[in-house]
């Protein structure tokens, strides 16, 4: 309990602080998670103004480009980016059960579904550079066009985000392995939950808008 | 090593949601597949099926989005504020997007 207590360095649970009636973690990660949105919003905006200002071919022309300099864009692979999809969702799911097991005080369940998430999230990374790698050697590059420019910084910058999580519940497992969490003192996991939650959450939205129409 | 703790803290434990998120994780896959059948139905449709498919795919999407905040990320156990903060970015968005994409449809000089 002692131990529990003392890894709390804001004080949010043992002197009960409380912004709006939540934790000043939970509050800022909420506040936080808003401004980003606006970030997302801002290139997820630009991509819908653009191809809506490029209606049919112009969009995605097929020729003019290419490798070869005369074929067309290549085509996104909507498939293979699906069950990326999916997993990322499978990873929110994974999120809530290690967010479940600390509650209830089960260490072990913690460590099990924090690193199955964070497996789930390397997975979607080397999916994500595979296609890129596919995407750019087929001549789709971010100079080639408002298409490549505004498709890269969507999902790149999303990609970040999802790099950022990996990196942030990395550490949060290391922690867990140490045995800081406790069924009354595991903030942490639920700060990193609600931006791994976030992360997937955007993603539905820009999976739908870029790839499946 | 693991530490199940006491009876005191399953005494205090909060309510539990895994059945909730069974279901929701059931929905996002397949609302997700269904996205897949859309997707392919309106490749090459006429401009208004074309369209509306558009529009549902939106929906589906907003719905899903709506399901991961609502349950996974516990706004439905925790309203107020948060769902306040949760809906900045999107009544914000919403009209300059909206704006932006008239503008890009209309032209210069509109």
């Amino acid at each position: 309990m002692g131990t529990a207590a003392q890894i709390d360095v804001l004080g949010q649970e043992k002197f009960g602080l409380k912004t709006f009636g939540y934790t000043p973690g939970k509050f800022g990660m909420w506040l936080f998670l808003a401004s980003d949105a606006m970030g997302f919003v801002g290139l997820i905006g630009a991509y819908i103004i653009l191809r809506a200002s490029l209606p049919g071919d112009a969009w995605v022309p097929t020729t003019g480009y290419g490798a070869g300099g005369a074929e067309g864009l290549p085509q996104l692979a909507p498939v293979l980016t699906g069950i990326n999809t999916f997993i990322l969702i499978c990873s929110s799911f994974t999120m809530v059960r290690a967010l479940h097991a600390i509650q209830r005080g089960n260490q072990s369940g913690l460590k099990l579904w924090l690193g199955i998430t964070i497996l789930c999230g390397a997975t979607f990374l080397g999916i994500q550079v595979y296609e890129y790698g596919k995407l750019m050697s087929e001549g789709l590059h971010m100079s080639s066009h408002l298409f490549g420019a505004t498709f890269f910084m969507c999902t790149a910058y999303h990609g970040a985000h999802v790099l950022a999580g990996v990196i942030y519940m990395s550490c949060i497992w290391v922690a867990a392995a140490r045995g800081r969490y406790t069924a009354e003192s595991h903030s942490p996991v639920e700060l990193v939950g609600l931006f791994w939650h976030f992360v997937d959450l955007v993603w539905i939205i820009l999976f739908t808008i870029i790839y499946l129409f | 090593m693991t530490h199940d703790t006491s009876s005191a803290a399953a005494a205090t434990a909060p309510a539990d949601h895994m059945g909730i998120y069974w279901r929701v994780i059931i929905t996002l896959a397949v609302f997700t597949g269904i996205e897949f059948g859309i997707s392919f139905a309106i490749h090459g449709a006429a401009a208004t099926a074309f369209m509306l498919g558009v529009l549902g795919l939106l929906g589906l999407a907003a719905w899903k989005a709506v399901l991961v905040a609502r349950f996974f990320m516990h706004l439905e156990y925790d309203p107020g504020i948060l769902a306040f903060l949760a809906l900045v970015p999107g009544v914000l968005g919403t009209p300059l997007i909206a704006f932006g994409v008239y503008d890009g449809i209309a032209g210069p000089g509109f």
